[in-house]
Order: structure tokens, then C-alpha cells, then sequence
């Protein structure tokens, strides 16, 4: 059995301008101690699939309108306020907005184990600056009693995820916790979350835009566009034969080192669709070199392609099966 | 011919712990930086957060107020407001968020039109008329006229920002990260967009960035900065492509390559930068360097090698 279901989920947003579906209609699985990357653009629903998992969707404006949430086989729905934090966790991208600014370190660490784990504040103290210290903080007795502001960028994300690690949670839900800090960061991190994947048993969900640093981490990859799925596959099988169009286009768009000089990026015509009037059929057909009448009338299914999952017309014969 | 050449610029912004009196203390943003830009060509301009790399855009559009060094604008010393007002005809510059550079209140026909306005070029009807040339040749539709900045995309936003910096007719463009908030697929289109610009209309670039595979194709020579100071400066390939200077190998081995087999986790890079407020005497670099020694308290001479100068004690002339 898989650690997490995602089954069907739409979340709506109801806006003053209209309706936003983003997810819309989603389902996908976390395997037990498996890193799965969600890749997508701006918009694509990949954020909001984390909130939801996490029954954080603001509401309003938004609303899980259906779909089920199952976690190691229950829905979670009704009870997901007794396993946030402790079974199941999350990063942000900016730590800055996440911790308190007015509480030192040591006092929000603490909170967490005691409020989860019923530790007394001796207990809650040592295992916080033994986790500060497996994520690579320096002198972490000092670090305890700093304040937030007081780190830098990089290193105030080892503390977030060092908040998210403390009680040893199944699932650590990380949304683009890399995008914010510099490359050289980046790294750090990245090494630390392949770390932690390598000593920890916790299954991660891994939310970026950039397929690289995906590829870094991942064991699996969720694509995502526009509210849908657009493929599900093994992360070597996407980087090696990708067959969403969308899925070669962004690979495509990558820019990479040895190019001839000032020769043009591959780019995807056209813009991320608005999802107010998201188009009829497959979502990216207007965008798509290869879209034929049957992908402007009708949504395609999930193909099964050489152990990749493809929601794509262009594979309805060939597949294994739909 | 150098468009236009920096000597040894400073830039300091004094912190204020006291009430009264003087500051005493500086973060010295950009300190003792040399280049030119050629005309025609695209330098790039690479570091991390804080290393000075916008301020020093900033402080040629006279934003922000050098503390010391020389800007000279083909080849003449930029210093009274006047002279900055007329660089800044010629000098435009594109920001990184086109959500925050545009205002959310005018309609992008404004928007346009503002520089044109300020510097009452023309006639209504001429204004009006270069508004659309240059909407149309950032790959707009007129119908984005009368629109607000929220009706547009991403990708359409920034070519705005685009056409509000190409109207007065510069000749260097400054792009500040021009598509780091951009999605991928989006960001190829705008940087074509720009190359294709720069040839059309024989545009020079300072190209500000931190993601070193694009400046790697677009640019024709490059500077590495680290907290305030330059690093190495040369042709974009040779420095990208061989890097010698200890941080510039840093940074590139930190890229992370879209490829799942190639993880590289002995090379990852430790430390930290350090506070730009107390920064390392001699080369900024030292505390991170592995090759660091005793004689790098002093701060290093550039040394030239071939076409590059780099700013390390590793490397001798010749």
C-alpha cells in the first residue's frame, strides 16, 4: 500500500472574476521512502495540490470541491489537523515568512515536540539541537537562542527543515524550498535533502519548477500542467525518453552549457493558458505542434507508455493499455 | 569603442546605529570595481545575492550616489544630475519583476509613452506612433494598448517592460535578471526576444544574472563578482567554460545539471558568504577557499591571462 493517495482531487478557487480549477482532477501516489518531484510551471496547481494534502487551502476563496486524501489508507480529511506536524510536514520556499520573527529559535523548536510528542522541555531541547546539528548547523547550542533574523538565508531553511524533521514524520512535503537562495545554497540543500532521503526512512515530496534540481532528488516525477497531470514516470525515464510534448518542450528549454553561441532557445510557443476558460480537450493542444482534432475535442486519458503514465492522444495506440 | 567604462567604483551605504554624529560603519556594496562595456557586445554580470551586482546598475543610472571611482559614458565623466539625466536617455534598464516595475494603475499605452513624455520628444501623434512600433517589436498586438499590467502575462509583462526601455532609443540596455521570476518555457522566448533585439537594433548589454548557462550563450565576456569585488573578468567561454579563479569553479560546480545520474555531492561547496558588514580583509574569498594562504589578507592585483584578468594569488602573469 502506497503512503499517500491522491485520488481526484479539484480544488476551486472562487475569485470575483470567476472560478479557477487548479488542481483539477489530479491523482497520484507516494510510495514509502521514495522522494517524488511535482515539476510544473507557475499556475499549474502544484503548490495548492501541497496545501491540500496538508488541509491548509485558504478558504475561502478556495475549497477542496472533490476528491479523497488517503493516508496509509484513511482519509485524512477529518483529521488532518492531528497528523500535520508530526506524521506529515511541510518546507516553504521562504523560510523568512514561515518562522516567527519574534521567538528564538530554541523556543519554536521546542513547541513543536512538546505540543506533538508530549516531550518534557529538557527532552525537547536536547533532540532539537541533535536535529540542528544532523542538518548541519553549526554550534547548535548557541544557534538555539538566536532569533530568526539573525541567519542567513541558507541556513534558515536547514532550521525549517529541521522543524519539519523533528518528529520524524512519513511524509515531509517540500515546496520549491530552493527556489529563494543562491546557487552555491542551493547545493547545501540539496545535498542535505539527498542526506536526509539516504538516513531517514520519510517519504518527500519534492515541489520545484526546475527540472534540474529535480533530477537531484527525485526517485519519481509528477508533471504538471494547468491544473492536470500531464505525466507520471521514473525520474532517469523522463530525463531519457520523455513523451508528453509539454514534458520535451520544458526538457528542451533547459539551457545547458556547449550550445553554439547566441544561437536561439528552444521556447514553447504561446502562454500558460487562463484557467478562468482553460481550453476544451487537452490543456496544452494550443500551445502543441503535434495537436490533431481529437485533442481540441476531447480530455485524454492516462496512456501507459514503457512504464510511464502519459496523458496524451498521441499515444493511444502503442500503449500497454489505457 | 568602449560605450562606456567604470573605474574603480565604489559604492557605500552608511549603517546608522547612533542618534546623532556620523556613521561609523558602512556595507560596502560594491568596492574598487573596473570595467567597460564595448559597444555592440553583452557583458554579463555574474555573483550571488549581495556580491553588488545590481547596485552597481543602480549606481550608473544614478540611483544610487557613488562614494568614489568614475563613470564615464562614451567617454565622458558622469557626474552633475544633468549629466545623469541625459545617460539615462540613452542608458534604459530592465528589472527582474515585472509585476513590481510596472504600475498597477496605468495602462501599458502609458506605461510606454512615460520616457517619450519626461523627455518631450515629439509630437502627441509622434509619441503615439513610436508607443506601437516598439509594442510591435517586442512581439505584442496593439490590443495590449489600452490594458492594465494585471490582463497580461508574465511573459507579456516583462516584453512591456521591455518596449518602456527601448522607446527612448537607448544604446546600452542594462537587464537586471530580466527572466529569473519567469517560468522556463517563458524565459527562453524573452531571451530570444533580446538577442534577436540586440542584433536589429545594435543594442549593448550589461546582462545582470545568476544562472550561468544563460549568460554562458548570451554573453560575450563576463565578470564574477563576491561581495563587492571582482573575481575574474574575460571572454564568457573561456570563464565559463575553464574557469581558473577558486570561486567561479565554486559556483559552477554548484550548478545543478539536469541530468539524474550526475549528482554532485563531493563537490558541493561549503560555508557561507560572509556579512557584507565586516567583510574579509584582502580577498573576499579567503574564508571559503580552499587554496587560501597567508598572502591573501592583502588584496590581490588583477593578473592577465590571455584575454581574461583574474583577482587570486594562484596565478602569476604569462
Amino acid at each position: 500500500m502506497a503512503l499517500l493517495e491522491v485520488k481526484d482531487l479539484v480544488v476551486e478557487f472562487s475569485l470575483p472574476e470567476g472560478k479557477i480549477r487548479a488542481p483539477d482532477g489530479i491523482s497520484f501516489e507516494v510510495e514509502h521512502e521514495e522522494v517524488l518531484g511535482i515539476v510544473g510551471e507557475s499556475g499549474s496547481g502544484k503548490s495548492v495540490t501541497a496545501l491540500a494534502i496538508m488541509g491548509l487551502v485558504p478558504s475561502p476563496p478556495g475549497k477542496v470541491v472533490n476528491g479523497k486524501i488517503l493516508f496509509e489508507g484513511k482519509d485524512i480529511s477529518g483529521n488532518i489537523h492531528e497528523l500535520r506536524g508530526k506524521e506529515i510536514s511541510m518546507v516553504f520556499q521562504n523560510p523568512l515568512n514561515s518562522l516567527n520573527p519574534s521567538l528564538k529559535i530554541g523556543v519554536q523548536l521546542v513547541e513543536v515536540l512538546q505540543e506533538h510528542l508530549n516531550m518534557s522541555e529538557r527532552e525537547a531541547w536536547n533532540r532539537s539541537v541533535e536535529v540542528l546539528k544532523m542538518m548541519g548547523i553549526p554550534d547548535p547550542e548557541t544557534m538555539m537562542n538566536r532569533y530568526p533574523f539573525e541567519f542567513s538565508g541558507g541556513m534558515r531553511q536547514r532550521v525549517m527543515i529541521a522543524m519539519a524533521m523533528l518528529c520524524e514524520p512519513k511524509l515531509l512535503i517540500a515546496d520549491e524550498p530552493t527556489t529563494a537562495l543562491d546557487v552555491t545554497t542551493q547545493a547545501q540543500i540539496l545535498k542535505l535533502f539527498r542526506k536526509l532521503k539516504e538516513s531517514s526512512k520519510t517519504s518527500i515530496i519534492f515541489i520545484s519548477h526546475d527540472l534540474s534540481v529535480i533530477a537531484q532528488i527525485a526517485d519519481r516525477v509528477v508533471v504538471m500542467y494547468a491544473g492536470k497531470i500531464v505525466e507520471k514516470a521514473r525520474i532517469d525515464d523522463i530525463f531519457e525518453h520523455p513523451f508528453h510534448p509539454y514534458t520535451r518542450g520544458l526538457l528542451k528549454s533547459i539551457p545547458s552549457f556547449y550550445k553554439k553561441r547566441k544561437s536561439r532557445f528552444h521556447s514553447i510557443p504561446g502562454n500558460v493558458p487562463n484557467l478562468m476558460n482553460p481550453p476544451r480537450g487537452c490543456r496544452f493542444h494550443p500551445r502543441c505542434s503535434d495537436a490533431s482534432e481529437l485533442c481540441r475535442e476531447k480530455e485524454p486519458p492516462f496512456f501507459k507508455v514503457n512504464g510511464s503514465y502519459v496523458s496524451c492522444w498521441l499515444y493511444q495506440r502503442g500503449a500497454d493499455h489505457s | 569603442m568602449k560605450i562606456l567604462e567604470i573605474k574603480n567604483l565604489k559604492v557605500y551605504f552608511p549603517i546608522k546605529d547612533k542618534l546623532f554624529g556620523k556613521p561609523e560603519r558602512f556595507i560596502k556594496a560594491v568596492d574598487g570595481v573596473s570595467f567597460y562595456v564595448e559597444k555592440g557586445e553583452t557583458l554579463g554580470i555574474v555573483g550571488e545575492s549581495g556580491s553588488g551586482k545590481s547596485t552597481i546598475a543602480m549606481t550608473i543610472l544614478g540611483v544610487h550616489k557613488k562614494t568614489a571611482g568614475e563613470i564615464l559614458f562614451e567617454g565622458r565623466a558622469v557626474e552633475s544630475k544633468e549629466d545623469f539625466k541625459f545617460l539615462r536617455k540613452k542608458v534604459q534598464i530592465v528589472f527582474q519583476d515585472p509585476e513590481a516595475s510596472l504600475d498597477p494603475r496605468k495602462r501599458i499605452k502609458y506605461i510606454v509613452r512615460e520616457g517619450l513624455d519626461i523627455y518631450k520628444i515629439g509630437t502627441k501623434g509622434d509619441r503615439e506612433r513610436r508607443v506601437r512600433e516598439v509594442i510591435s517589436k517586442v512581439g505584442l498586438t496593439e490590443d495590449v494598448l489600452n490594458k492594465y499590467p494585471h490582463e497580461l502575462s508574465g511573459g507579456q509583462k516583462q516584453r512591456v517592460s521591455i518596449a518602456r526601455a527601448l522607446v527612448l532609443e537607448p544604446e546600452l540596455l542594462i537587464l537586471d535578471e530580466p527572466t529569473s521570476s519567469l517560468d522556463v518555457s517563458v524565459q527562453a522566448q524573452i531571451l530570444n526576444l533580446l538577442m534577436d533585439l540586440q542584433e536589429r537594433l545594435s543594442l549593448t548589454y550589461i546582462f545582470i544574472s545568476h544562472d550561468l548557462k544563460v549568460v554562458e550563450h548570451i554573453a560575450d565576456r563576463v565578470m564574477i563578482m563576491y561581495l563587492g569585488k571582482v573575481m575574474e573578468i574575460g571572454p564568457a567561454q573561456d570563464i565559463l567554460l575553464e574557469p581558473l579563479h577558486p570561486y567561479t569553479r565554486a559556483l559552477l560546480s554548484s550548478v545543478p545539471l539536469p541530468d539524474p545520474k550526475v549528482k554532485k555531492d563531493d563537490e558541493v561547496f561549503e560555508g557561507e558568504i560572509p556579512s557584507p558588514l565586516d567583510p574579509p580583509q584582502g580577498c573576499p574569498f579567503k574564508t571559503r577557499c580552499k587554496y587560501a594562504m597567508d598572502i591573501c589578507d592583502t588584496p590581490p592585483e588583477p593578473i592577465r591571462l590571455d584575454d581574461r584578468l583574474i583577482f587570486c594569488y594562484l596565478y602569476k602573469e604569462g
